[in-house]
């Protein structure tokens, strides 16, 4: 199982208002990106961003065993 | 390091206005830290090169900062309220109540809340924010 302590969260706040959200594993140099919808609670999508990731975290580190 | 920036009508020298000194590694909330606040007078751009107003990278319970320096005075108060609120909540593991709806606007909203009620950001106002 990934550990999400590790993750990397970047906020970038664009000029035109719009949220970007950038999850990146120093380790492995996995990185996702989303905008962020502005109608939408932030943590809860981080939290389904964060559950993404660490899928693909496993994943990759099944893969690269 | 020093945010130094010009005001509109003052074109000849730079106006120290916050010490970003001053929120270096002082405890917010208790758990987090700021360890790096970087005022750029060059365009901050995203890895996609869309022009960007400020960013902040989250490792475990640290913050860097990087924001734009042509921001007025009350720009970048809010913009700092803004940017540890939301820091906060996406570094948390558990959210509060109080923050688990907010959307963009809502985080902006709270800032704007949070400057017209404290005053110019510093570390005691940023954690009377936190206090949810």
């Amino acid at each position: 199982m990934a550990d999400h302590k590790r993750v990397q969260f970047d906020l970038v706040k664009l000029l035109n208002g719009e949220r970007i959200i950038r999850l990146t594993d120093p380790q492995t140099g996995l990185s996702l990106e989303k905008k962020l919808k502005p109608a939408e609670a932030v943590v809860r999508q981080k939290d389904r961003l964060l559950q993404v990731f660490e899928a693909a975290l496993a994943r990759a580190e099944v893969i690269g065993a | 390091m020093l945010f130094d920036f010009y005001r509109g009508n003052s074109q000849s020298q730079p106006i120290i206005v916050i010490n970003a000194d001053s929120f270096l590694n002082k405890q917010l909330s208790g758990v987090f830290f700021i360890v790096e606040i970087e005022s750029t007078h060059e365009p901050l751009e995203d890895a996609l090169g869309r022009e960007a107003l400020a960013q902040t990278r989250i490792v475990g319970r640290e913050f860097r900062l990087v924001i734009r320096s042509d921001l007025s005075e009350e720009e970048l108060s809010i913009t700092l309220y803004h940017e540890i609120l939301e820091a906060a909540t996406v570094a948390s593991d558990h959210s509060p109540e109080s923050v688990l709806d907010l959307n963009e606007a809502g985080f902006e909203a709270a800032a704007h809340r949070a400057n017209q009620r404290w005053g110019e950001v510093s570390v005691e106002n940023l954690n009377r924010m936190l206090q949810f």
